[in-house]
């Protein structure tokens, strides 16, 4: 039997919270809706998606404001988490939740790949 | 006698006659534990006896599924283990089905279970029957017929490509099916519930997006509320008194990014976003107002110098394309604009609500959310 949708995206979402020291990661619609997530049970993970939404639309706009292109990735460090935004294709983003003393780089690599494939599973 | 506890699925069938026997069919993949939970919860709360009838998890795992949606059956409740059997573990039920492959034995311990009727039996699942009882589609009507006798059957089948004459065979022991498949949108994804073939009932054919809440149990689903308005209108109020939990993003008394709140309400389950009032956060606006399926307009009843401002936010939500209500906020205060005065000057058609409301008091609050939610209900239904 073939995957479904979102199976696929949750197995995209596994390669992430794959790499040493992150905590989850989800994909969220630009509007802030949920649409997969692998994120810990006591995360509340559609409010979590909508400040994602709204962080990069924020991010987005300062860009165009100040005339520099668009978004690559928003990096937010919090007191306990580090937390990571990146688009996957027009309509999504995936982002991430990873201990302060997460490898970024390796994080970062592994999120370009799988928000490839997101992209690819979304707009098929 | 029971009802699904859906709305507009309950508006369209109403009550279930006793001794109906009902089949929910479901695209694979579907869990459809919660809905015979659901249905448990339901017939206890309507005085009936929920006898569960599991033939492909253990009780505890029933169990367990009723503890995450926060059901608590408080009157009669009878699991009836029919799976202990066909794997070859002792039973922790007080009733265990004898020899699960055989339908006649089944039959007996559910009779047991269910003794003095008014009692709903739980069937979980046919599937199972199919697949691991060896059962054919005639010995399964015939076995829910014989259950039928004495409650009211709700049966579970998840449709794993049987094939139409397995499919249809199955279905023709029922007096209404429903059925539940998932959407899959670039950016929604969702279940779909739709009865059909009712047998006691002319019904039109509607369909709802359902949504199992952890806890809370089943509910149709709408993704997105927006509450938009003027600066200083009150949305943060009213974003925080229709919801049920909420945060918001504000930094000296005003919105700076969102709202954001859950509502669950009269059997439906929203997430609710509010958006800044303040002109410079207008980029923000195309992205929080996107995919919304209902929108309320937050005014000051007593500021008309920001009515332009609200006019001008309802064509950047694209807010008269769907389900609208007005809320005229601050109705309470002298020098309160009545609404025919306020319609006028948002130049508003006649079919858009305008209600009077006081978010802080939460007055008026349950008015705007019952016209909202008929409103995008009528959209579904075209």
């Amino acid at each position: 039997m073939t995957e479904t949708k979102g199976e696929a995206l949750r197995n995209a979402l596994k390669k992430v919270t794959a790499v040493h020291g992150v905590v989850g990661a989800a994909i969220v619609a630009r509007n802030g809706l949920l649409i997969a997530s692998e994120l810990p049970k006591d995360v509340d993970e559609r409010r979590l998606g909508a400040m994602t939404a709204t962080m990069m639309g924020a991010v987005e706009t300062a860009g165009m404001t100040l005339n520099k292109g668009s978004v690559r990735r928003v990096i937010a460090e919090v007191e306990h988490s580090t937390i990571v935004a990146t688009g996957a294709g027009q309509k999504a983003i995936m982002v991430c939740t990873a201990d302060n003393g997460v490898n970024l780089g390796m994080l970062m690599l592994e999120m370009e790949d799988q928000s490839a494939q997101v992209r690819a599973i979304l707009e098929g | 006698m029971l009802r699904f506890g859906i709305p507009t699925i309950d508006d369209e069938v109403g009550w279930i006659p006793d001794g109906s026997r009902i089949l929910i069919s479901a695209a694979p993949g579907i869990d459809l534990t919660p809905f015979g939970a659901h249905i448990a919860v339901k017939a206890s709360e309507n005085g009936m006896r929920a006898v569960y009838l599991t033939n492909n998890k253990p009780g505890t795992a029933v169990r367990r599924e009723f503890d995450f949606l926060g059901f608590r059956p408080n009157g009669d409740f009878v699991i009836v283990d029919a799976f202990s059997g066909i794997v070859g573990l002792p039973s922790q039920e007080k009733v265990c089905v004898g020899t699960p492959f055989e339908p006649a034995s089944v039959a007996s311990s559910v009779r047991d279970a269910s003794d003095g009727g008014g009692s709903v039996v739980i069937v979980d699942s046919i599937s199972s029957m199919i697949d691991v009882c060896g059962m054919s589609p005639t010995q399964i009507s015939g076995l829910v017929k014989e259950m039928s006798k004495k409650s009211t059957v709700v049966a579970l089948f998840s449709n794993w490509h049987y094939g139409e004459e397995i499919t249809q065979g199955i279905a023709q022991g029922f007096d209404a099916v429903v059925n539940l498949w998932n959407v899959e949108e670039i950016t929604t994804m969702k279940q779909m519930m739709a009865i059909s073939n009712v047998g006691w009932k002319k019904v039109r054919q509607t369909s709802v997006p359902i949504k199992v809440l952890r806890p809370g149990g089943l509910r149709v689903y709408v993704p997105k509320i927006l509450v938009t308005g003027p600066y200083n209108a009150g949305k943060s109020s009213m974003t925080r008194a229709i919801s049920t939990s909420s945060v918001s993003v504000d930094r000296m008394g005003t919105t700076v990014a969102m709202d954001h709140g859950y509502l669950d309400y009269n059997g439906f389950a929203t997430e609710v976003f509010g958006t800044p009032g303040q002109e410079m956060f207008d980029p923000l606006l195309a992205y929080l107002a996107d995919e919304a399926v209902g929108i309320i307009l937050v005014v000051d009843s007593t500021a008309p110098g920001t009515f332009p401002r609200a006019k001008d936010m309802l064509a950047r939500t694209r807010a008269l394309n769907l389900p609208l209500v007005v809320a005229a906020n601050h109705s309470d205060k002298p020098g309160a604009k009545p609404v025919e005065e306020i319609r006028a000057e948002l130049a508003l058609p006649d079919n858009v609500p305008i209600l009077r409301t006081v978010a802080t008091a939460g007055s008026g609050i349950r008015d705007v959310l019952d016209k909202l939610m008929k409103r995008i209900l009528e959209v579904n239904d075209k």
